[in-house]
């Protein structure tokens, strides 16, 4: 861990501590609350998908596709109902509300304290494969995807750079 | 094209198709031996090829369970390919030669805590034939009057960086992949992402070289989807048959005269683990203790830099481009042995979902927004031997096969992790000296693809496994040849060492053959 990556923990498990004694106490107050039905589980992971890669508008398909190949991993991934279940529940749970009732900052708030837990990692990781394939995202980035189709970059670009520095004795 | 019959004993069984076995059974069928090689993995028609990194990952990949231990990633430790070609589908075909002094590495690092350090039985010196007839074969760049390939974008922002800092020694690498036609394949394109596997067939890769030309002789038979799950011995304890199973579950028993293991480390280590007997109670050849022990690999660090201006990384040959200026070993640094810096592209997923693993929000889309002006390069050095580094067989898992799941265990040594730190640190320097917005570094978010070390060769058979052929010390019809036989690693990649040695062993098999000593 280089010393970006470790200031980035440390702030983050800071940000978790401060935020799990608030919503611990909040939580406290709650009933239950943890009564989530699929609808209320999809809608959760719709905008949880959205706020960790928000690369489109919160509305677009594609965070509904990330619904999709989450749900689809039900079938296909021991356990992976009950870690849905258990997530949705820490979500909803955390500040003795409905995460999708909370205001954008608290619901990030959330987010940077369950971070670091299984859900948020299937929910990111599936996120980056959906939202990472699709090709008008990559458009969107500037990556060209396959090229074998147009021949490749020998002709199109592989060393078209024109702004480094001259080395002596070289030309452009 | 030739069937052999499994009661058939005169062949030799070679296990594995990839750079190391691909190019054994080759070799040998050209030599007019009959070779049966049992492949774990599907053959992919070339069609079935794509120019798609996630779609080509899910085709060729080895997904059978194993689990990683200490920094190894925990559901993922190694990369390697369940294909007919092996690990060639996905390598990278950067070919440097190790350095002489790497395989000294005893003599030259003197004596190093916790390391099980020891010299190789060869030297440049003696394998440097063998490197010579590989280059050929392989068609490196750089070497026989093949020309190199050009350098692209990525490439030239290495260079202009590296030298900015004070390197000098760079180029374009010496790849297996050809710059103008060459051996029945075509020259490069420049497609991007050599580790889908080449869709022209420029990268040498054994599944269309190695194994087509020796399914032109009258001498080989491969079995594509065959499992091997045992090696049996006879009464004397010489191998003596080979047990797989094949895509329909069924269970077969090949005879054999001699048997060849290029599984790569985890496969091959688990196949001498597992075909333990009364005779052998601690697995095949294994007397010393030493198979599944001193794994090695070469860290892969990766540096990426948002730039002035577009790189479009994504853009031509993988590791397109070389700085050797720090391979040397310069005790000064505060570590033994060097590394090297290459350039790497990656897609957008593979930035964001494993280098950029601590980001999210708009911090990461701030950041992904940048990526046609990202450089980008890996940075590998040299490993040390530890007995603790271990490939051991899960006591109580098993895999579909009813095999145990193999459980790779990694820690850095105090030399690699002084190494990282330092190599880190050149690496951010190349992109900061041509004025890089922000540089992105992350270590042990890999698996690992060189994996090497865990039947090693050496002259003692109480420290070592094999001998400088590659032959075992404990049954002399049993033969490692893969990465499992490096003493030690170097910091080059280990492709064309492991071809210059087989075709080594492919003369030594074919003498001993001759003179009737096999």
């Amino acid at each position: 861990m280089d010393r970006r990556q470790f200031i980035l923990r440390m702030s983050r498990i800071a940000v978790a501590i401060s935020a799990a004694g608030w919503f611990v106490q909040a939580r406290a107050g709650s009933a239950s609350g943890t009564d989530v039905n699929a609808h209320n589980q999809a809608a959760l992971m719709a905008e949880l998908s959205y706020q960790l890669l928000p690369i489109q508008a919160p509305q677009s398909a594609i965070y509904q596709s990330v619904v999709h190949a989450l749900m689809s991993q039900l079938t296909q991934r021991p356990g992976a109902a009950e870690l849905i279940r258990q997530g949705v529940e820490a979500f909803n749970g955390f500040a003795g509300k409905p995460w999708l009732e909370l205001t954008a900052k608290e619901r990030r708030q959330v987010i940077q304290a369950l971070f670091d837990t299984p859900f948020v990692s299937m929910v990111r990781w599936t996120t980056q494969e959906v939202v990472l394939r699709d090709r008008q995202v990559w458009s969107q980035l500037g990556y060209q995807g396959s090229s074998i189709e147009k021949g490749g970059y020998l002709l199109r670009g592989f060393d078209d750079i024109d702004w480094l520095p001259v080395a002596s004795g070289e030309t452009k | 094209m030739r069937k052999f019959a499994l009661s058939d004993e005169s062949v030799v069984v070679v296990i594995g198709s990839g750079a190391g076995g691909g190019t054994l059974a080759n070799e040998l069928a050209q030599r007019g031996i009959n070779v049966v090689c049992l492949e774990a993995g599907k053959r992919l028609a070339a069609h079935e090829v794509v120019n798609d990194e996630a779609t080509m990952f899910e085709r060729f990949t080895w997904f059978d369970r194993r689990i990683g231990s200490g920094i190894a990633p925990k559901d993922f430790p190694v990369w390697t390919c369940k294909t007919v070609g092996g690990t060639t589908m996905h390598w990278t075909a950067s070919c440097p030669r190790m350095q002489e002094h790497e395989f000294r590495a005893h003599s030259t690092y003197g004596d190093i805590a916790d390391a099980n350090l020891v010299d190789w039985p060869i030297g440049l010196q003696k394998l440097a034939p063998y490197y010579e007839r590989a280059e050929d074969k392989m068609g490196i760049t750089g070497t026989h009057g093949i020309e190199r390939l050009p350098g692209n974008n990525n490439y030239k922002v290495l260079a202009a960086g590296a030298r900015a800092v004070g390197y000098h020694d760079m180029d374009t690498n010496n790849v297996a992949i050809n710059s103008k036609p060459r051996d029945g394949r075509a020259s490069c394109l420049q497609l991007g992402f050599c580790t889908s596997g080449c869709v022209v067939q420029a990268k040498w890769s054994t599944l269309y070289t190695e194994i087509s030309k020796a399914e032109t002789t009258e001498h080989f038979e491969l079995r594509a989807e065959s499992m091997v799950v045992r090696i049996n011995h006879d009464a004397t304890g010489r191998a003596a048959s080979v047990e797989y199973i094949d895509k329909a579950g069924q269970r077969h028993v090949q005879r054999a005269r001699i048997v060849c293991v290029a599984g790569n480390a985890v496969e091959t280590t688990r196949l001498l683990l597992n075909s333990s007997s009364e005779h052998f109670p601690a697995g095949l050849a294994n007397s010393s203790d030493q198979v599944g022990r001193n794994y090695m690999r070469h860290f892969a660090l990766p540096v990426i830099g948002i730039m002035p201006g577009p790189v479009n990384i994504h853009r031509g040959t993988h590791q397109a481009g070389i700085v050797k200026d720090e391979r040397h070993h310069d005790p000064k640094r505060g570590f033994k042995g060097g590394f090297l810096f290459l350039t790497v592209p990656f897609t957008p997923e593979i930035i964001s979902k494993i280098i950029l693993k601590d980001l999210w929000g708009e911090r990461l889309v701030q950041v992904m927004e940048q990526y046609d002006h990202m450089a980008a390069m890996l940075v590998h050095g040299e490993d040390m031997p530890q007995q603790s580094n271990r490939i051991s067989l899960h006591a109580t898992e098993k895999d579909a096969n009813g095999l145990p799941v193999p459980v790779v265990h990694y820690e850095d040594h105090p030399n690699t992790k002084t190494m990282k730190k330092y190599a880190a640190q050149k690496g951010r320097a190349v992109y900061e000296a041509l004025g890089a917005k922000e540089i992105f570094t992350a270590q042990d978010v890999f698996p690992a693809t060189h994996n090497m070390g865990v039947a090693r060769m050496g002259t003692n058979p109480q420290n070592s496994v094999c001998n400088s052929w590659g032959q075992t010390h404990d049954i002399k019809n049993l033969f490692i040849s893969d990465g499992s036989l490096f003493p030690t690693v170097g910091c080059e990649n280990p492709t064309l060492t492991i071809v210059a040695l087989v075709i080594r062993q492919a003369d030594y098999i074919e003498q001993a053959l001759k003179k009737g000593v096999l």
